[in-house]
């Protein structure tokens, strides 16, 4: 066992634990890539378009080569044959190349002996600049002549898993996903009440603390390129950086650093490439960190959505059709948002029994900058037009709120929009105890009508109270755009009979390491403090998609359960050959392998594995792998796009002060089923944070741009959720145990998001009677919206 | 910073400025370019790399530490307005390997995930006990008003404050 003068702490799976890595950041000591430093390290800062969309005229860097302390300054010219990046559509150059399309483009990076001298040469770099015709909204841009953002797009390469809805035809439309189920006219027809509208979602920022940061090095010796830095998909920066390089992948080692804070925003390479490309040049290790400023205009923002729904309904309030148009301003790239056009589509029907489904889902280049993903992936976004909706249609069939959400709840043996048979054998189905479990604890009935009274009657003058439920689900894994997702892991049994578990997950922050070590306890009995996560890099780890699509719980999870019962198995087949029993009657506890019935004829794991190496000549570990099933989605949109379903459903209720405008959520609830929660204060923290990111997103955030500048790309001028902004937070968890998952537990970190904007938005309808259906909430909004409706009923669009 | 340039400085020569302090009760000589921030002097000149750097505009509380007991953002404060005083850091609340009870609390409570706030939070909440050992739930809200935090929701944050408060 581990040295250590305290008792062992036994944290199997559902205990309610500190992370194992909690004191390195409470000390302050662990070390993030913004705190690296290494021995003759170099400061890269980037030189950005002052105009976009422009060709570039002249790029003339020697005044800044001759600045003091600066040791190279890189553009297109230096890297002839670096290739376009992107991860769907191929589209963009990382040094600009001839023309420029947003300001977000880099046109030269500068190293330098330290960062004020490296800003000071980007400041000496000429760049001439013909400004071109530009395309700076969805409008814009699908306006007939608009001015074109790639006009050589159909050149570009795509990803085959793209090709499909990639959109060769001239024009900004990038790409096109179509989605049909059933029979839309004939159910519109059939439909005793439709109700639809027009909804907007805006730009916002993840707003990481750490911001994007990397140091690389370089080996001319090897040739190997080491990089350190803040990325939640470490495989992901791997592979992009080896196409970007041209190296192959056993030349460029990601270490995976602590990560401070990702939400979908750390999944694009940023720094990494110019550190790569710069220490190459230079033979000396170079960091990069952006600047809060660059965080809101050089790294991609949560996608904007504009949203056109129509819900159908019979008499009952069963709903008959959903009918979707969803356009995605993708900047003047399209990486991961031509992906969250899919994923929008497919989850716009939400965890409704919706017969007829039709959506199409299209992304459009803009000269903005790019956008991408974010916590949730579209959910957010398309959840907040058909939760608003939901709503109208109770309110015109005399239904309350919950009552229509219960009614359409997905049922066992259901097949949703992409033709994938809700099957309890093979995931979870409980979105009826999810919905009822949320409207119970939220008393939200009650509340519903104790506020309609009391605002029909003399409500206090000025201020204004209303509640709201949403409900939604998550497809865990990401439809099968890039093939079938595989977790895997090793389990590494050392001489003193503790384990060292091996594994590609990346702990953002989201305390993976230690939910994983939970599984390892669980399956080997082990206590705490035998069981240690191995330091990361690509080299040393099984591949791994990363922190994203909520697949890390379960793939990798499953995975260290495999892993971990298969090196139990060595351990007992070791054993049994040492106390000359039968493998069968050997169980393992405690580091322990024994006799079942007889426990006295033990082994301790350290003497197992050191017989297994000194008598066998083995090196006893454990593998495990856990294949995913989905399959891909056709020209209908049909497929098995997920592995499995995460539920929540959520209760806000809020005050308006109809002086100022101003919301003010006083609680919110988000009952959510979790299959398991391997570590309940594990899975509390990440809802708490969803929910609290889904008010900002709700009431707060949006990062503006006006003629493809960002006008508030600074702390001050971006208004994140504060603790005096907080709610009464409550989180109620249901373990419906996944048949699948690793002890029935699945991924949580993006479900707890996407229901919030949209409960909030009910609560604020509610509250004054006017709906709002552009993001943000702002109290300009709600203002407009009043005096639009002069006290009455009726419907406000959003600025 | 009229008030800190008084007696006991030396080899002020218009840029550059002889320094004294005690950093986490350690006495630190050194002279300082009279731009450099109190943020960059303990991350780059003496390796404290616990407060970070994140806004760089004194709005989200990430490189708060304690000059004199008081909290400051160090990405906006000038490492020579420290001479002649002490600063102390999220380094130095640990004695001998055991954690201050305040970090203790952020540990047992989950009040942290990506950790990058942490040891910003964790030093205003040493200024927030130091005024007020039994806070209510609207002071807690009130001190924390200017550390951002993107990941917890800042739930588990109040309930470490207050299990912190209770053991101090």
């Amino acid at each position: 066992m581990a040295v250590s003068r305290r008792p062992p702490v036994s944290t199997p799976v559902g205990v309610r634990t500190p992370r194992l890595d909690a004191a390195a950041f409470a000390t302050g000591r662990a070390s993030f890539s913004t705190d690296m430093g290494l021995p003759g390290m170099l400061h890269c800062r980037l030189l950005y378009a002052e105009h976009a969309p422009a060709r570039l005229a002249e790029v003339d860097v020697s005044e800044a080569l001759r600045l003091p302390g600066v040791e190279a300054v890189v553009t297109a010219a230096d890297v002839p044959s670096m290739p376009r990046a992107g991860t769907s559509i191929s589209a963009r150059h990382l040094f600009a190349r001839g023309e420029v399309r947003c300001i977000g483009d880099v046109i030269a990076a500068v190293a330098a002996v330290d960062v004020e001298t490296a800003q000071r040469a980007t400041e000496l770099i000429r760049v001439g600049y013909d400004p071109r015709p530009a395309a700076y909204t969805l409008e814009a841009a699908l306006a007939p002549g608009a001015p074109l953002v790639h006009p050589g797009k159909a050149g570009y390469p795509v990803a085959s898993w793209m090709r499909r809805w990639f959109v060769e035809a001239p024009g900004n439309e990038a790409t096109h996903f179509r989605l049909v189920k059933g029979d839309i006219a004939a159910a519109r027809a059939r439909s005793h009440a439709v109700v639809r509208d027009r909804f907007r979602t805006q730009r916002i920022e993840h707003f990481s603390m750490e911001p994007h940061a990397a140091v690389a090095e370089h080996d001319p010796a090897t040739g190997r390129v080491t990089v350190w830095c803040s990325t939640g998909k470490p495989f992901r920066t791997q592979l992009q950086l080896a196409e970007l390089l041209q190296v192959s992948l056993n030349h460029v080692t990601v270490v995976f650093a602590p990560t401070g804070g990702d939400f979908g925003g750390k999944g694009e390479v940023t720094v990494e490439p110019y550190c790569a490309v710069l220490a190459m040049r230079t033979g000396r290790p170079v960091k990069c960190v952006y600047s809060r400023e660059e965080e809101f205009f050089a790294a991609t923002c949560k996608t904007p959505f504009d949203i056109d729904l129509a819900l159908g309904f019979d008499r009952d309030g069963l709903l008959l059709f959903a009918d979707g148009e969803l356009w995605l301003d993708t900047g003047a790239y399209n990486s991961m948002s031509a992906m969250i056009s899919v994923y929008a589509a497919i989850h716009l029907e939400g965890p409704y029994a919706v017969p007829n489904v039709a959506v199409r889902s299209r992304c459009a280049f803009t000269h903005n900058t790019m956008s991408g993903s974010f916590r949730g992936f579209g959910n957010p976004q398309v959840s907040f037009a058909r939760e608003a909706l939901l709503d109208e249609g109770a309110a015109r069939l005399g239904l309350d709120p919950a009552e229509i959400r219960l009614r359409n709840a997905w049922r066992p043996g259901w097949t949703n929009c992409t033709g994938q048979v809700l099957d309890p054998a093979k995931h979870s189905v409980h979105v009826r105890e999810v919905i009822a479990a949320a409207a119970d604890a939220g008393e939200f009935r009650a509340r519903w009508r104790t506020l309609r009274e009391a605002r029909q009657g003399t409500a206090q003058p000025g201020r204004r109270r209303g509640i709201g439920i949403a409900a939604a689900h998550h497809g865990l894994g990401g439809p099968a755009l890039h093939g079938t997702d595989t977790g895997a892991a090793f389990l590494k049994a050392n001489p003193d009979g503790t384990v060292t578990l091996i594994t590609g997950a990346a702990d953002v922050g989201q305390g993976i390491d230690t939910a994983l070590s939970q599984v390892v306890a669980e399956a080997l009995g082990l206590p705490r403090e035998a069981i240690a996560i191995a330091p990361k890099t690509t080299d040393g780890v099984p591949q791994d998609l990363g922190a994203s699509a909520s697949r890390t719980t379960y793939f990798v999870g499953n995975a260290v359960r495999a892993a971990s019962l298969d090196l139990r198995q060595k351990l007992i087949t070791v054993a049994a050959e040492m106390l000359e029993a039968d493998r069968q009657d050997l169980d393992c506890a405690a580091g322990k392998v024994f006799v079942r019935g007889a426990p006295a004829r033990a082994l301790a794991f350290a003497d197992v594995v050191h017989y297994a190496m000194r008598r066998r000549g083995e090196q006893p570990f454990g593998q495990g792998v856990h294949q995913g099933r989905t399959t891909e989605l056709d020209e209908r949109g049909q497929g098995n796009a997920n592995n499995t379903f995460e539920y929540s459903c959520q209760v806000a209720e809020v005050e308006i002060d109809t002086g100022t405008g101003e919301v003010r959520v006083l609680r919110l609830l988000n009952a959510q089923d979790v299959g398991r929660a391997l570590n309940p204060l594990i899975v509390e923290g990440q809802m708490e944070g969803g929910m609290v990111m889904g008010l900002g997103f709700a009431l707060l955030e949006e990062v503006v741009c006006e003629e493809g500048r960002v006008l508030n790309p600074f702390a001050f001028d971006y208004r994140t959720p504060r603790a005096g902004d907080m709610p009464e937070l409550r989180t109620v968890l249901l373990e419906h145990h996944d048949p699948v998952g690793p002890y029935g537990a699945k991924g949580v970190g993006e479900i707890c998001m996407n229901p919030t904007a949209a409960a909030i938005a009910n609560a604020v309808a509610d509250a004054i009677g006017v709906r709002i259906t552009s993001l943000p909430i702002t109290p300009e909004r709600v203002l407009a919206a009043l005096q639009a409706a002069g006290g009455a009923r009726g419907s406000a669009k959003g600025a | 910073m009229i008030r800190a340039a008084g007696a006991g400085w030396e080899g002020t020569d218009g840029h550059t400025v002889t320094i004294e302090a005690r950093v986490n009760g350690r006495r630190v000589r050194a002279a300082v370019p009279t731009h450099r921030t109190l943020l960059d002097f303990l991350r780059e000149d003496l390796a404290l790399t616990a407060a970070k750097r994140a806004c760089d505009v004194q709005v989200c509380g990430a490189c708060t530490v304690l000059v004199d007991g008081l909290p400051v953002s160090a990405c906006t404060y000038l490492a020579f307005e420290i001479n002649g005083k002490s600063v102390e850091t999220c380094e130095g609340l640990a004695r001998q390997g055991t954690l201050h009870p305040i970090q203790q609390a952020f540990v047992d409570a989950g009040a942290l995930q990506c950790g990058y706030c942490t040891p910003g939070m964790i030093m205003i909440t040493k200024a927030l006990l130091a005024d007020h050992p039994r806070p209510s739930v609207d002071q807690i809200k009130e001190y924390l008003h200017g550390n951002i935090c993107r990941c917890t929701g800042y739930k588990k944050i109040l309930d470490a404050v207050l299990a912190a408060a209770e053991a101090e």
